[in-house]
C-alpha cells in the first residue's frame, strides 16, 4: 500500500498522513500531530439544551471539511468552539496542537472565522474597518488596498459601511479574514448573500489557505456552491456527528488503524 | 503579545469608539440632553429657594452625570452588538484587559465631553459661583468620573449579553457606585463651601482609593465577565 503523496511525506521520517486506496473503501489517516484541528468528545450546553453531545472530529492539514445538518443541529456551535468564541462544556478541542481553552490566544492567532453576522462597524468606512482590524491583529495596513481589490471593493473603500448591501458587507468581512493569513478557516454558511462571483471568491480563498498547508471547515446547507472543494462532509444531527462521506466504519478500518499507527477520520 | 502591541490595541479601540460616536452624533447630543433634563427636573423639584438649590447643586450634578452616563455605557456595547461585532472583537488575539481599557478610555472621554456641557449649566441653574479654588473642583469631578466610568464600563460589559441589559445595568451599577458618589458629593460640597471644616481632603483621598481599587479589580475580572 503506497500512501498518496497529496497529504505529505517528510524526508527521513515515516509517513505521518496519507490516503490509502483499497478496492472498496477510501480511508484518510491523520496522525494527531499532523492535525489542523481535533475535537474529542466535545459537548456544549446552552441552559438546559445540549447543542453538542460528544463530538469527536479531526481535520488534517490541507483538508477542507464540510459540515451539514438541520437548523439547531450544532453546526455553528462546533465552529464557535474551534474559534474560541465559546468554551466547550466538556471534552477537549485543539487547533494546531493548541488547546482552545488553555491557549485560546495562540488559537486566535491562527484561526479566521466568518460568522453569520458581518461583524463590522456601520459608521466606519470599509478602509477604516480594515485598518481597525490590522491594528487589533498587530499588522500594518499595507495590504488593505490589495485585499479590497481582491474582494471587488476597491472603489468603495472610503464609503461608510452603513450604505453597503448585505453582499458588499459579506465581501468586506471576507477581506478582513484575508488580512490575517489564517491557517484554519472557519466559515459559517459562507455562500449566503453572495452572487456567483462572490461564491467563486470564497472558494478561491479556501483553496489558497489549503495550498499553504492550512485547513478549512465550512458549515453549509447546499454542497453545490462548494463544487469539488470539499474533501469530506460530516453530518451533525442533534449534536452528534452521524456520518461522514469517508466511511470510517468500513470493515478492516480498526485493523488498518492499528497497522499504520495513525487515526482514521 | 508585547506591551506595546497591547497598547496599540487599546488605542485602536479608543479611536474606533470615538470615531463612531463622532459620526453618529446622536449619542453625545442625547446623553448631554438627558443630563440637562435631570438638572432641570431637580431644579423644579427643589423650588425657587436659592439656598436650597446651592446646597443640592453637587448632588444634583452627580445624579445628572450618573443617569446620562448609564445611557452612554449601554450605547458603548450596543455598537459592538449591532452586526455581531462583539464576537469579532473578542476573536482578535491579545489580552482581554486591552479591550476593557480601550472602552474605558473612550467612555471617559465621552462622559467628560458631556460634563463640559452639563457642569456650566448646573452652575447657572443652581446659582453657584465658582470659588477661588475651582481647579480642585475640577480635579474632584474628574476623579469621580474616573470611578464612575470604571464601574460603568465593567458592568455594561457584564450586562451586554442580556436581553434586559437596559434594566440590568442600573440595577448592578448603582449600588456599587455608592462609595464613589458619596465621596464625590461630599468633597464637592465641601470645596464649593470653601472647605470650612477641612474635610474635603479626606474625601478626595477616599475617592482616589476607590478609583484605584475599582480599576485594578475591573482589569483583572473583565476576562471572566466578557467570555461566554
Amino acid at each position: 500500500m503506497k500512501p498518496d503523496a497529496r497529504v505529505g511525506e517528510y524526508p527521513g521520517s515515516r509517513v505521518v498522513a496519507g490516503t490509502i486506496r483499497l478496492p472498496t473503501v477510501t480511508l484518510r489517516i491523520t496522525d494527531r500531530d499532523d492535525a489542523a484541528a481535533t475535537m474529542t468528545s466535545v459537548t456544549r450546553r446552552f441552559g438546559r439544551r445540549w447543542a453538542l453531545r460528544g463530538v469527536s472530529l479531526t481535520i488534517a492539514r490541507g483538508e477542507v471539511v464540510g459540515v451539514e445538518g438541520h437548523n439547531g443541529s450544532g453546526k455553528s456551535t462546533l465552529l464557535r468552539i474551534l474559534s474560541t468564541a465559546i468554551r466547550p462544556t466538556g471534552g477537549t478541542a485543539q487547533v494546531f496542537g493548541e488547546d482552545v481553552v488553555k491557549n485560546a490566544d495562540a488559537v486566535r492567532a491562527q484561526v479566521a472565522f466568518l460568522t453569520h453576522y458581518p461583524g463590522l462597524y456601520d459608521d466606519l468606512s470599509a478602509e477604516e474597518n480594515l485598518r481597525f482590524a490590522c491594528r487589533m491583529l498587530g499588522i500594518d495596513g499595507a495590504r488593505i488596498p490589495e485585499v479590497l481589490a481582491r474582494v471587488g471593493l476597491e472603489r468603495e473603500g472610503r464609503e461608510i459601511v452603513r450604505t453597503f448591501s448585505a453582499g458588499m458587507q459579506r465581501r468586506l468581512s471576507l477581506a478582513r479574514l484575508l488580512l490575517q493569513r489564517p491557517r484554519l478557516l472557519l466559515l459559517d454558511e459562507p455562500y449566503n448573500n453572495f452572487d456567483p462571483a462572490g461564491i467563486a471568491l470564497v472558494n478561491d480563498v479556501v483553496r489558497e489557505v489549503r495550498s499553504e498547508g492550512g485547513a478549512a471547515m465550512i458549515v453549509l446547507h447546499d454542497r453545490h456552491s462548494a463544487g469539488n472543494l470539499l474533501d469530506r462532509v460530516a453530518t451533525l444531527r442533534q449534536g452528534v456527528v452521524h456520518e461522514s462521506s469517508d466511511d470510517e466504519r468500513a470493515p478492516g478500518a480498526p485493523l488498518l488503524q492499528s497497522l499504520v499507527g495513525g487515526r482514521l477520520t | 503579545m508585547t506591551w506595546s502591541a497591547e497598547w496599540r490595541r487599546v488605542g485602536a479601540i479608543v479611536w474606533k469608539d470615538l470615531t463612531t460616536e463622532r459620526r453618529s452624533k446622536a449619542g453625545v447630543n442625547a446623553v448631554a440632553f438627558m443630563g440637562v433634563l435631570v438638572l432641570l427636573l431637580f431644579g423644579f423639584a427643589l423650588g425657587p429657594d436659592t439656598e436650597a438649590l446651592r446646597r443640592a447643586a453637587s448632588g444634583a450634578l452627580w445624579l445628572a452625570i450618573l443617569f446620562a452616563g448609564v445611557l452612554a455605557f449601554n450605547r458603548s456595547y450596543q455598537l459592538e452588538l449591532d452586526g455581531g461585532a462583539l464576537e469579532s472583537l473578542l476573536l482578535y488575539p491579545g489580552a482581554r484587559w486591552g479591550i476593557y481599557l480601550g472602552k474605558l478610555i473612550a467612555n471617559l472621554v465621552f462622559v467628560l465631553i458631556v460634563e463640559v456641557v452639563v457642569v456650566p449649566i448646573a452652575l447657572i441653574l443652581y446659582q453657584v459661583a465658582l470659588p477661588p479654588g475651582w481647579p480642585a473642583l475640577l480635579g474632584v469631578t474628574v476623579m469621580g468620573t474616573i470611578g464612575f466610568v470604571t464601574l460603568g464600563t465593567f458592568y455594561a460589559a457584564m450586562s451586554s449579553r442580556s436581553r434586559a441589559r437596559e434594566v440590568l445595568l442600573p440595577l448592578l451599577l448603582f449600588p456599587m457606585l455608592v462609595p464613589v458618589l458619596l465621596a464625590s458629593v461630599e468633597a464637592l460640597t465641601g470645596l464649593l463651601a470653601g472647605d470650612p471644616m477641612r474635610e474635603a481632603g479626606a474625601w478626595v483621598r477616599l475617592l482616589g482609593a476607590f478609583d484605584i481599587i475599582f480599576l485594578v479589580a475591573s482589569l483583572l475580572a473583565f476576562e471572566y465577565v466578557i467570555e461566554v
